[in-house]
C-alpha cells in the first residue's frame, strides 16, 4: 500500500526526543532471561515447520501458519501481548526478540509476523477491550490470516483521494468499491479496510477503517501474479457488502488516524522483522563473496546496521506505546535501501549464474532480487517517505 | 542509573557552551571524565559521546581525542601519534591535536609490529602538506625513540583505544553532519531562486530528506554503540559495534556533506562559507582510525560460525 503523507496528521503522537538512550528501555535482566529461554526452547523443538523450499506462496503461508500455531500454543508467541488479547504481557521488545532468535534458528521472519506486526499495535490503540478481545487472538494464534486494504486503482500514493464508500444502513454500514495490490487478500480471512464515509472533498477528515470478514456475500478476490512469480497480490471488490456497526474501527471519521499508525507500524517496527531475514540473505552472500564483491556487501552490512539499530529504537518506542508517525520514514528508507543493498550485492556476488538459473536455489534468489525492488514502493513509495522527511522532519515547506 | 535522552541533549549542549566558551581544552575534565575507563557507567559513555557530538558541531580543536586514546594506554598525558610515513630525512608522525603543548615533547606511536614506541622529540613538519584538517591531527618530524612496551602486552589497550577512539570519532562527525544539514535547511527556506524558496523544489528536498536519514542513522548507530560499550566485554573481539559505526560515519558523514554542498551551490564552495570547514573536518575524521573506504571491505567476512555480527540492541 502508499499512503499520502501531505495532510495534517491527526493522531500523530510527537515522540521526538522521547527515549532516545532511557536506560530503563535497553535490555533488561528479564529480556536477557527471556532470550535464553527461547534459545534453549529453539534448540531442544527444532525442527519447525520451514517455508523455504515451497515454490507456491500458499504452500509457504501454510507452513509458516503451521509455525504460528505452534508458537501461540507453546506460550513464546504469548509474550508481548496484553492479556485482554490471550498474550501474557511484555512489549514489542519480546516480539522483536522472539524473531531475531527465530531467524537465527533458520525460521525466517516468522512469516505471518509481518502482517500481525503492521496491524495489531494500531488496532490495540483504537480497538475497544471487547473488540480486540474477541477479534486479535484468532490473527495470533495464526487461525486467521488478515490483510490491509488500503490503495484504489487509482489511489496509490495519494491514498485520502479514495473511493471506496462505506454509507450507513440501519444500525451499520454497506461496503462498495474496489482495493488493489492487498497483500494476501487471497488468503486472508479478514482486512482492515479503509473507506470513505463522508463527503470526498473533505479527503482524509471523512475517512473510517472498518474490520470485513472476506467470506460474506459481495466479496470477490483476485490474485494478482507479482513480476517475481508469487501472487501474494490480490484485487478486492466490495460488491453491497454488509458490515455490522461492531466493525467499525474506533469512531467514524477517525480512519485516517487508524491508517497512520498502521502506516506507522509498516515503515519502523516491521522494518526489525524484515532485518532478521535479511542478516540471513546477506551470509550467505558474505560467505560466496570473492573480493571483487566485498564493497559491494560491506555496503549492504552498513545498511543493515543502520537499519537494524534504527528499527530497534523504534521497537522501544513501540514497547512504550508510541508510535513514530513521520519518524518512521527515514526508518523505512534506511530499510528498503538495506534490503535492495543485500540483494544487489546477490546480484553482485553471483553474478549470470543467478540470472540464468545455473545455482542450485537460483529460483530462490531470483525471486527475493525481483521482489527487492518493491521495496521502495509499498508501505508508501521513496519519494513519498522523502517527502515527509523534508515536510515534518526538516520544516521545508513546497511551497 | 537511567540517562533519558533529554539529559544526554542537555549534556551536549553544556559540552557545546563549554566549546565556545573556552575552545573546550578542558571540557572533558569540566564534564567529570574519569580518564580511567569506567565503560559500565552510562554517565561516563555518556560523557564521551556528547562531547564528541559538540566537539564536531563548534568544530572545536581540542586535545580529547588525545586524551581518549592516551588513556586507553594508560599514558594520559602523553601525546599519540596514530600514523608514521618514512621521510628523507626521517621519520613523520601523524600526531592528535594536543593544543597549547605544539612540537613541545615528544609523542607515543602504537606500532603494530613492535609496539608501544616513544619518540623523544618531535617538531612541527608540515611538509608536504597537512590533513585537510590540521586542527584534528597534523604531522611531526621525529627523531630517536625508544620501544616502552612491547606489541604483545598491549592488545586489551589497543583494541580499547581503536573501540573508544572510534566510538569518539562518529560522535564527532554526527554532530558537524548535524550543523550542515541545520545550516542547508536553513538556506533552502531562505534562498529564493524564480521567485521562490529553492526548499520548495522537490529535487532539493528530497537531496536534504535523504542526507537527514543519513544522519538520523548514524545517530541511531551513535547511541546504540554508546550503549553497548556498557557490556562486558566492549573492546573484544565480539563487538563489531565501533567497526560498523566509524565505516557507518564516515559514510554518512561524506554523504552529509556533498548533499548540503549542492544545496548552497557556490557559495557553500567559497572559503568565506563555513561548508568546506566542517567538510575538512569529516574527511580528515573519516580518515583516521580506519576509513570507511578501508574497514568497508572487512565488514563483509563472515565468522567461524557463518554469521555477521549483529547489533545487541534490544
Amino acid at each position: 500500500v502508499t499512503a499520502d503523507d501531505r495532510g495534517p496528521a491527526p493522531g500523530l503522537v510527537q515522540v521526538a526526543g522521547v527515549g532516545l538512550i532511557d536506560e530503563d528501555s535497553r535490555p533488561t535482566e528479564d529480556l536477557n532471561a527471556y532470550r535464553s529461554q527461547v534459545r534453549a526452547w529453539l534448540a531442544s523443538r527444532q525442527p519447525l515447520p520451514r517455508s523455504r523450499g515451497q515454490r507456491s506462496f500458499g504452500e509457504r503461508l501454510a507452513r509458516l501458519r503451521e509455525l504460528q500455531a505452534i508458537l501461540w500454543a507453546e506460550g513464546w508467541a504469548r509474550r508481548g501481548w496484553p492479556e485482554e488479547v490471550g498474550g501474557v504481557g511484555g512489549d514489542a521488545r519480546h516480539r522483536a526478540l522472539l524473531y531475531d532468535e527465530l531467524a537465527l534458528a533458520g525460521y525466517p521472519f516468522g512469516g505471518v509476523y509481518e502482517h500481525v506486526e503492521i496491524l495489531a499495535p494500531a488496532l490495540l490503540r483504537h480497538w475497544s477491550t471487547e473488540q480486540m478481545g474477541r477479534f486479535l487472538p484468532r490473527l495470533l494464534c495464526g487461525d486467521d490470516v488478515w490483510c490491509q486494504g488500503f490503495s484504489e486503482p487509482d489511489s496509490g500514493s495519494d491514498l485520502s483521494s479514495m473511493r471506496t464508500r462505506a454509507t450507513r444502513d440501519g444500525e451499520g454500514y454497506r461496503l462498495n468499491g474496489r482495493k488493489i495490490w492487498t497483500s494476501w487478500a487471497a488468503y486472508a480471512d479478514r482486512c482492515v479496510v479503509l473507506a470513505r464515509t463522508g463527503p470526498a472533498d473533505e479527503r482524509h477528515r471523512s475517512l473510517s477503517a472498518f474490520f470485513i470478514d472476506l467470506d460474506v456475500p459481495g466479496v470477490e478476490v483476485r490474485a494478482l501474479r507479482q513480476a517475481n512469480g508469487l501472487d501474494e497480490l490480490a484485487e478486492v471488490t466490495f460488491d453491497d457488502v454488509l458490515i455490522p456497526r461492531d466493525r467499525l474501527i474506533g469512531e467514524e471519521g477517525t480512519g485516517w488516524s487508524v491508517a497512520l499508525d498502521i502506516l506507522s507500524c509498516e515503515r519502523s517496527a516491521f522494518a526489525w522483522l524484515r532485518q532478521t531475514k535479511l542478516y540471513l540473505a546477506a551470509e550467505r552472500i558474505a560467505a560466496a563473496a570473492g573480493p571483487s564483491a566485498l564493497d559491494a556487501v560491506g555496503d549492504a552490512v552498513l545498511d543493515l546496521f543502520a537499519v537494524r539499530t534504527a528499527s530497534a529504537r523504534a521497537v522501544a518506542q513501540l514497547g512504550q506505546g508510541l508510535f513514530l508517525g513521520p519518524e518512521a520514514a527515514p526508518v523505512k528508507l534506511l530499510l528498503s535501501t538495506a534490503e535492495q543493498a543485500v540483494y544487489d550485492a546477490a546480484q553482485r556476488v553471483f553474478g549470470p549464474d543467478m540470472v540464468l538459473g545455473a545455482m542450485e536455489d537460483s529460483a530462490d534468489w531470483q525471486e527475493e532480487y525481483l521482489f527487492s525492488r518493491i521495496v521502495t514502493i509499498y508501505g508508501g513509495s521513496r519519494q513519498m517517505q522523502l517527502s515527509t522527511v523534508a515536510r515534518f522532519l526538516l520544516g521545508i515547506a513546497s511551497r | 542509573v537511567s540517562i533519558p535522552d533529554g539529559d544526554y541533549e542537555e549534556l551536549v549542549g553544556v559540552a557545546s557552551a563549554i566549546f565556545e566558551a573556552t575552545g573546550g581544552d578542558d571540557a572533558l575534565d569540566r564534564l567529570e571524565w574519569d580518564p580511567q575507563a569506567r565503560l559500565d557507567d552510562p554517565e561516563w559513555r555518556h560523557t564521551l559521546g556528547a562531547v564528541f557530538e559538540a566537539q564536531g558541531m563548534t568544530l572545536a580543536s581540542t586535545p580529547a581525542l588525545n586524551r581518549v586514546v592516551a588513556s586507553a594506554y594508560g599514558i594520559a598525558d602523553r601525546r599519540m601519534a596514530v600514523a608514521a610515513s618514512a621521510a628523507t630525512p626521517g621519520i613523520r608522525l601523524l600526531c592528535l591535536a594536543e593544543t597549547g603543548k605544539a612540537g613541545a615533547s615528544g609523542a607515543v606511536l602504537d606500532d603494530a609490529g613492535s609496539g608501544l614506541v616513544a619518540f623523544a622529540a618531535i617538531e612541527p613538519d608540515a611538509w608536504p602538506g597537512g590533513p585537510l584538517d590540521e586542527s584534528v591531527a597534523s604531522w611531526f618530524a621525529a627523531g630517536d625513540s625508544s620501544l616502552i612496551v612491547a606489541g604483545e602486552r598491549i592488545g586489551g589497550a589497543r583494541r580499547l583505544a581503536l573501540t573508544l577512539a572510534r566510538v569518539a570519532v562518529a560522535h564527532e562527525i554526527l554532530g558537524a553532519s548535524g550543523v550542515l544539514l541545520r545550516l542547508a535547511v536553513d538556506y533552502a527556506k531562505d534562498r529564493k531562486q524564480f521567485d521562490r524558496p529553492i526548499g520548495s523544489y522537490q529535487a532539493l528536498q528530497h537531496l536534504l530528506a535523504q542526507a537527514e536519514v543519513e544522519r538520523r542513522a548514524l545517530r541511531d548507530a551513535c547511541r546504540a554503540t554508546l550503549w553497548s560499550l556498557g557490556s562486558p566485554d566492549p573492546a573484544g573481539r565480539d563487538n563489531q559495534g565501533p567497526v560498523l559505526l566509524k565505516a557507518l560515519a564516515g559514510r554518512a558523514g561524506r554523504r552529509v556533506a556533498q548533499a548540503t554542498q549542492q544545496a548552497f551551490g557556490a557559495i557553500g564552495f567559497t572559503w568565506e562559507h563555513h561548508h568546506h570547514r566542517y567538510h575538512r573536518r569529516i574527511l580528515t575524521l573519516d580518515a583516521l582510525f580506519g576509513s570507511v573506504d578501508e574497514l568497508r571491505p572487512q565488514l563483509a567476512v563472515v565468522g567461524g560460525d557463518g554469521r555477521l555480527w549483529r547489533a545487541p540492541v534490544l
